[in-house]
């Protein structure tokens, strides 16, 4: 990449930027009140009214920011499959709301618990959306945020005031996440070529990270949200890449190779701190760690066999990987260290591609499985119980999963009809769907903050 | 007679000079041995020379090979390990398996003729001290795993006290070491250096036929050097290089050593 910024860089730039803004949300000055309630997930499934947003001027321009916030929030909450939805058919029995005085007794009325109200307004091309939520057995409001920054895209504001209403929740949202990939959409027959590109976590808003014409395959984010380590091929043999991609810069063989000495699959740590990769420098292919910058390498295998694919745990204490020392590829668990090493599948005849869950609540490694001959699927091992649970049957080939930062989603690649593509799950294996990231091959996807 | 001295005064004049040529001759036929000699000396000198370098090269090759050999022969070890562990804890499972078949009645455990036969009830824990029933007592493989999964996202005070629990109520199972050695990473991964050396210390004096004994001494050894005991610490290196050479964790302690 060029050190200047270009023009994917400056609006990645430009984006943060307006994260920034909004993600200062501030409490509403006019009816502050101290959240008194927690939503809480277990037993009665909370029931939520999530009507119109209120344009405060009637200019179209407003109002579709408000038609789109409506809808994204919407999205975004029922992404999470906490909660149930009063249906539309009610919503539109309500009498007219009036923002600033709702009558709870009409909302008691269809059944919601919980009440939503978002109000938006655009004064010299900046959008202010305004977002209270309301307990309406007592009419407490829980949460009242107040949000300002560009009108170009009102879809990240929803996103905001999804994440915020997940505060109240034991789950951290993740609406304003993304989730970047390989594909081979700007490939040509006179070149094929594979790039970098991020989308947001619900397949809107996709940018190209990587503009070499190169091979760029196998995204990791850094913790930060600031960086992807990658593999590259632009200079032939395969060697870790870091692009900060909000600088618009790239650093070249991270791990510094030597020779014809490989480098493939990097995955941060969970502080930053580190980069566990495979490297076949020793003369096989055996799991390294080095600093983020690369001194400080560290063989942590040295079998013949070949171990790949790194993951690290939630605590970065230990560092499961992918190994064929014992015949086919399994899954092993190790100390971050090189010491302790244990076998953690033996279901399936080839199992590859591992991703820790971060999430505290579950403890459990999600894989590449070949359970029986023929594709591959994704299945789950819990940690506590040992039981493999399969994501994914009868989809096509699917792999590469990563984990939503809450560790309540899934992510993978799945071939359907010859085409790869972004597909999610909830990590119970329901709600799968196929993300519209875009067209071409889209694979190896990696959920980042 | 004075004729006869100067005959013989003669005769000795010109003798001397024949006898110097004489000399001269043998000298330098003495040389020209000599010289002989040298070269040969030289010729075998270089000789040697090129016999010294091709036993050099040879002895460098053979090390190459030695090398290779054992460094094969570490990762074999290392593999073979491995898979000794996979076996031994899923015989351990299945074990575990049968004794909780057992324990519910499902499979008759083996009698001795004459012993006798008591009931069990439920599946509560007798208080000995109280006599009343307390909870379950989760299966063995249950615990343990339970405990590891508490262990692998940060709650290591639940870990904890989810390995002694196992340890409390199955002290001798092929895991009941293991669950010594997670103690001591528990306690190292809160960062309490100190105490996971003790945990370590324990499993040393408690286990010293654990399996976990070349980790645990590297472990402890890293837990020495977070609390700046580095001379400690090499002692724990070069124990486990001399006692476990091939182990995967002599490999880590020797580059402890050579950092």
């Amino acid at each position: 990449m060029p050190s200047s910024a270009p023009p994917t860089a400056r609006a990645l730039l430009a984006l943060l930027v307006l994260a920034v803004a909004v993600a200062g949300g501030s409490p509403l000055g006019s009816a502050p009140q101290e959240p008194v309630e927690q939503i809480v997930i277990g037993g009665v499934t909370p029931r939520f009214a999530v009507p119109e947003c209120v344009p405060r001027t009637p200019d179209e321009r407003t109002q579709q920011a408000c038609r789109t916030i409506t809808q994204v929030l919407r999205n975004d909450l029922r992404f999470e499959r906490l909660f149930q939805f009063v249906p539309d058919s009610l919503l539109a029995a309500v009498p007219p709301l009036d923002p600033d005085n709702p009558v709870f007794e009409d909302w008691q009325g269809i059944g919601a618990r919980i009440l939503v109200i978002t109000r938006a307004s655009i004064a010299n091309d900046e959008l202010t959306v305004e977002a209270r939520v309301y307990f309406v057995d007592s009419g407490q409001t829980m949460l009242a945020r107040r949000y300002s920054g560009p009108a170009h895209n009102p879809r990240i504001f929803a996103h905001q005031a999804s994440d915020d209403i997940m505060t109240l929740t034991q789950y951290k949202g993740v609406a304003r996440t993304r989730i970047a990939f390989t594909s081979d959409r700007d490939s040509t027959a006179e070149k094929q070529s594979k790039e970098l590109y991020i989308v947001d976590y619900d397949g809107f808003n996709p940018r190209r990270v990587t503009v070499n014409g190169s091979v760029n395959i196998l995204p990791a984010w850094s913790p930060d949200g600031q960086s992807l380590a990658y593999v590259s091929y632009r200079r032939v043999t395969p060697l870790v890449f870091l692009a900060r991609i909000f600088e618009g810069k790239s650093v070249p063989n991270v791990t510094a190779e030597r020779g014809n000495s490989q480098a493939f699959a990097p995955a941060f740590s969970p502080d930053g701190q580190k980069i566990a990769y495979a490297s076949n420098r020793s003369g096989n292919m055996d799991i390294w760690v080095a600093n983020a910058d690369g001194s400080g390498t560290q063989q942590l295998t040295t079998t013949r066999a070949a171990d790949t694919a790194p993951c690290w745990s939630p605590t970065g204490q230990e560092i499961a990987f992918t190994s064929s020392r014992t015949g086919t590829p399994q899954l092993y668990i190790m100390s971050n260290d090189g010491l302790n090493v244990r076998r953690l599948t033996r279901v399936g005849n080839y199992n590859d591609a591992c991703a820790w869950s971060p999430a505290r609540q579950f403890s459990e490694v999600a894989y590449t499985s070949r359970l029986q001959s023929g594709g591959f699927d994704i299945a789950v091992i819990d940690l506590a119980t040992r039981q493999v649970r399969q994501i994914t049957r009868g989809r096509g080939s699917c792999e590469y999963p990563t984990w939503a930062p809450n560790g309540r989603h899934l992510a993978f690649s799945c071939e359907q009809r010859e085409t790869w593509a972004i597909t999610i799950a909830d990590r119970e294996g329901l709600s799968l769907k196929r993300l519209a990231t875009g067209p071409g091959n889209n694979v190896q996807p990696d959920w980042g903050p | 007679m004075r004729r006869i001295a100067l005959f013989a005064l003669f005769v000795m004049a010109t003798a001397l000079p024949a006898r110097a040529d004489k000399d001269c001759q043998r000298m330098q036929v003495q040389v020209t041995a000599l010289q002989g000699q040298i070269a040969d000396m030289q010729r075998r000198s270089a000789d040697s020379l090129t016999e010294l370098q091709r036993l050099t090269a040879l002895i460098a090759e053979q090390n190459a090979l030695l090398q290779r050999a054992l460094d094969d022969g570490r990762q074999q070890d290392e593999a073979i390990l491995t898979s000794m562990r996979d076996l031994g804890d899923r015989v351990s499972r299945v074990i575990e398996q049968l004794d909780a078949l057992r324990i519910a009645g499902n499979v008759a455990a083996p009698v001795a003729p004459g012993t006798a036969l008591t009931e069990t009830e439920g599946e509560g824990v007798i208080d000995p001290a109280t006599g009343e029933v307390g909870a379950p007592v989760p299966a063995p493989r249950e615990l343990y795993s339970q405990a590891y999964a508490d262990f692998a996202r940060g709650n290591y005070d639940l870990a904890i006290q989810g390995f002694t629990e196992y340890m409390t109520h199955y002290p001798d199972t092929d895991f009941t070491d293991n669950a010594q050695y997670w103690i001591g990473e528990c306690l190292y991964g809160k960062k309490q250096y100190a105490e996971a050396v003790e945990a370590w210390n324990t499993l040393f004096r408690v286990y010293p036929s654990s399996d976990k004994l070349p980790d645990g001494r590297v472990k402890k050894g890293m837990a020495l050097e977070r609390l700046g005991r580095r001379s400690q610490a090499l002692v724990e290196y070069r124990y486990v290089v001399d006692r476990y050479p091939t182990s995967p964790a002599a490999r880590i302690a020797r580059e402890r050593l050579n950092p």
